[in-house]
């Protein structure tokens, strides 16, 4: 069976434009969130949230396809494949809310200039991937997720299992969530936003921060040394539409499945990438998942401080800070955050720590009771 | 890939929305709260498809659509920004693709694993492919894997909003199908052989020429978006005269690969199915299903025969 490795990756997200910016800002505290004013029914509310940085809230399309055509440029440029490999590569597009902030922007514009308005003028799921097809002449077979935060963790999932099937030789997963209002005061309205700052697994927690996130990985036979993706499951757990189950009974199944899937034991992982929504009942049941799967839980490290929950991208974002982050020898750490283990009988990793190789764990979980569970490895 | 049982609904709207809310509770069993249009077409083909048979608990939930559930995202829109409100806890979970997963997941009481999955100009075959190979490698032995397309009202907008013309006969529908990996589920009433996607009809038309089809047993059915020039190319070189003409008086929705599928299973229409589509960029996809030989039997029927008898 061939390994699907890691040739290429790309990032925007709020710490910056590529990885290099990106690592470098995973070594600071992370930023406190902005905040956009919202108008809801006879107030304005005010929603937490981390931008793209370096993408100005100017034209909602032009914005999303330039960081979209960064990102990807920046994952093609490192994998260097040749133009035949390119034409024939499939496209696996996640994303919770695609192109959604374009046809808000548009409806507002016809709106105001008064006349027939109509919404959701670009209705198709599958629009966002048809322009990356044409923009990058990619004449593989294409699939869109949206399976909410789980949607782009499946689309590297799906690409690597067809790799391994030799149903494909390359893939391009691409993972993106612009912030736009139905997302935004939709959050709102479930009351799942923080007060103050994003505090995953941590007693203090009350909520999760918005952020924007576009990322870009290149998948396909390489030399053993790379990173690749071992294994996976996904499961549904129809507990409840926006809620996991805090007996942590569906966590720890998805969690037991990748691992027979990636053929390791639980004693095998070096780390675990935590979906961490600092939600109450969300880090319940992904903490009570852990400790039943793991008899020594291993070290846990949780992303979305430091760029938000990006939903649909989440899954690839985090997947692409993670890997590139133990490539450059750390693992990452939030110091203050998630430090105290009495509540949830687990803590956040405190400290960086060095780390070069070994057998991962990265979980994402979403609306829907969509539960995904991905194992890579670097020998 | 066995397909053991199927279910669908199809319906061309004209005027009014029809209202499913009862049909989808008469085809489940259940009294669906709480969900919206969508949910309930979705269910209605599921319910049709699964018609009281207990499902393995492990069954996967595989599910497409073209556009998904435009109702309830159009009200979001045009509460937040004609009247200023946030879109309700119930419209805004509902607008996330695998909430219809989620509803039928637990209406019919499985929790395998769960992919909402599309494609623009093939979202029936994308999800298809996917389970093929889930199913392939053994990781997944049953399976729900359906479509659902709906229309929004008015439909003069809603034509505009999908790409059609002003006469375009538009429609709802949902087909839902069984899937098993093996005999498990009992005989089936087919077998899908390949579904795969191409980068230009040549790759295609070379696939179909080393496949060696049998083209007095097969049918060949061209999909929405295949011209007719290229459907006669794929005619020359598959040798298969008999043309099945299964979009003649079908409604335009997204997913009509599907009604293909489950017509083709229930109208005794030919051995094989040569399914070709296309898109504009000029990819082609090819769906290959074989009908069971006779005496296989669909094992929802006999439920379905004892509950028309009553």
């Amino acid at each position: 069976m061939i390994r699907p490795c890691f040739l290429g990756s790309g990032i925007a997200t709020h710490l910056g434009i590529g990885v290099e910016e990106n690592l470098a800002a995973l070594h600071e505290p992370p930023r406190p969130p902005q905040h956009l004013a919202r108008r809801i029914d006879d107030r304005v509310e005010s929603i937490p949230y981390k931008p793209l940085r370096g993408f100005p809230l100017e034209s909602a399309e032009a914005r999303l396809d330039d960081v979209i055509d960064t990102v990807i440029e920046e994952a093609l440029d490192e994998a260097g494949l040749r133009p035949s490999e390119l034409g024939r590569m499939a496209l696996f597009v996640g994303s919770s809310s695609f192109d959604i902030s374009v046809s808000e922007s548009r409806y507002r514009e016809e709106l105001a200039a008064g006349g027939d308005a109509l919404p959701l003028r670009s209705s198709s799921f599958g629009n966002l991937a048809e322009a990356v097809r044409e923009r990058f002449g990619l004449r593989g077979e294409d699939y869109t997720f949206n399976t909410a935060c789980t949607a782009s963790a499946n689309g590297a999932w799906y690409a690597a299992r067809l790799i391994q099937n030799r149903a494909i030789d390359h893939a391009l997963v691409l993972g993106v969530e612009i912030i736009n209002d139905l997302t935004a005061l939709g959050f709102f309205g479930l009351g799942l936003l923080t007060r103050s700052t994003m505090q995953p697994f941590d007693p203090g927690r009350d909520g999760l921060v918005l952020g924007e996130a576009c990322s870009a990985l290149v998948l396909g036979p390489g030399d053993p040394g790379r990173f690749h993706l071992r294994g996976g499951a996904n499961l549904c757990d129809t507990h409840s539409m926006v809620a996991a189950n805090t007996d942590g009974s569906a966590v720890a199944a998805v969690i037991d499945q990748a691992l027979a899937d990636a053929e390791l034991s639980a004693s095998a992982i070096a780390a675990v990438k935590a979906h961490g929504t600092a939600t109450p009942s969300n880090d319940e049941a992904e903490a009570a998942g852990m400790l039943r799967s793991f008899a020594t839980v291993p070290p846990i490290c949780a992303l979305k401080p430091f760029i938000g929950h990006t939903l649909g991208a989440c899954g690839l974002t985090e997947l692409v800070l993670f890997y590139r982050a133990i490539e450059h020898g750390f693992l990452i750490a939030t110091p203050g955050i998630g430090a105290d283990p009495a509540a949830l009988g687990v803590m956040l990793n405190q400290t960086e720590r060095s780390m070069t190789a070994g057998h991962f764990m990265l979980n994402s979980f979403g609306f829907g009771g969509n539960n995904t569970s991905l194992v890579i490895s670097r020998s | 890939m066995h397909i053991v049982a199927t279910g669908s609904y199809c319906r061309e709207v004209s005027v009014e929305l029809p209202p499913l809310k009862a049909l989808a509770r008469e085809e489940t069993g259940v009294s669906v709260r709480r969900i919206g249009r969508f949910v309930q077409l979705a269910l209605i083909g599921a319910g049709r498809c699964v018609n009281g048979l207990t499902l393995p608990p492990e069954t996967a939930t595989y599910f497409t659509s073209g556009r998904g559930d435009l109702e309830v995202t159009l009200d979001v829109l045009v509460q937040m920004y004609g009247q200023g409100h946030p879109p309700t806890p119930f419209s805004f979970v509902n607008t996330v693709g695998n909430s219809t997963c989620f509803h039928v997941a637990q209406t019919f009481g499985v929790r395998g694993r769960s992919q909402f999955v599309t494609s623009r100009y093939g979202p029936l075959e994308s999800v298809l492919r996917l389970t093929a190979l889930d199913m392939a490698r053994g990781d997944v032995r049953t399976a729900l894997l359906g479509s659902a397309d709906m229309c929004t009202a008015p439909l003069a907008a809603h034509r505009a909003r999908i790409g059609v013309a002003v006469d375009t006969p538009v429609g709802e529908a949902s087909h839902w199908f069984l899937l098993a990996a093996d005999r498990c589920l009992g005989a089936p009433l087919g077998v899908v052989r390949s579904v795969r996607s191409f980068e230009d009809d040549v790759s295609l038309r070379r696939h179909l020429d080393r496949l060696e089809l049998d083209p007095d047993g097969a049918t060949l059915a061209g999909g929405q978006h295949l011209g007719r020039d290229r459907f006669e190319r794929f005619m020359e070189a598959t040798g298969i005269g008999a043309v099945w003409a299964y979009r003649d008086g079908l409604p335009w929705y997204d997913s009509q690969a599907g009604h293909a599928i489950h017509r083709f299973l229930t109208a005794g229409v030919a051995r094989t199915l040569v399914h070709v589509d296309g898109d504009p960029s000029g990819r082609a996809t090819l769906m290959i299903v074989d009908a069971a030989r006779p005496g296989a039997t669909d094992p929802t029927r006999r439920l379905r025969d004892r509950r028309s008898a009553r």
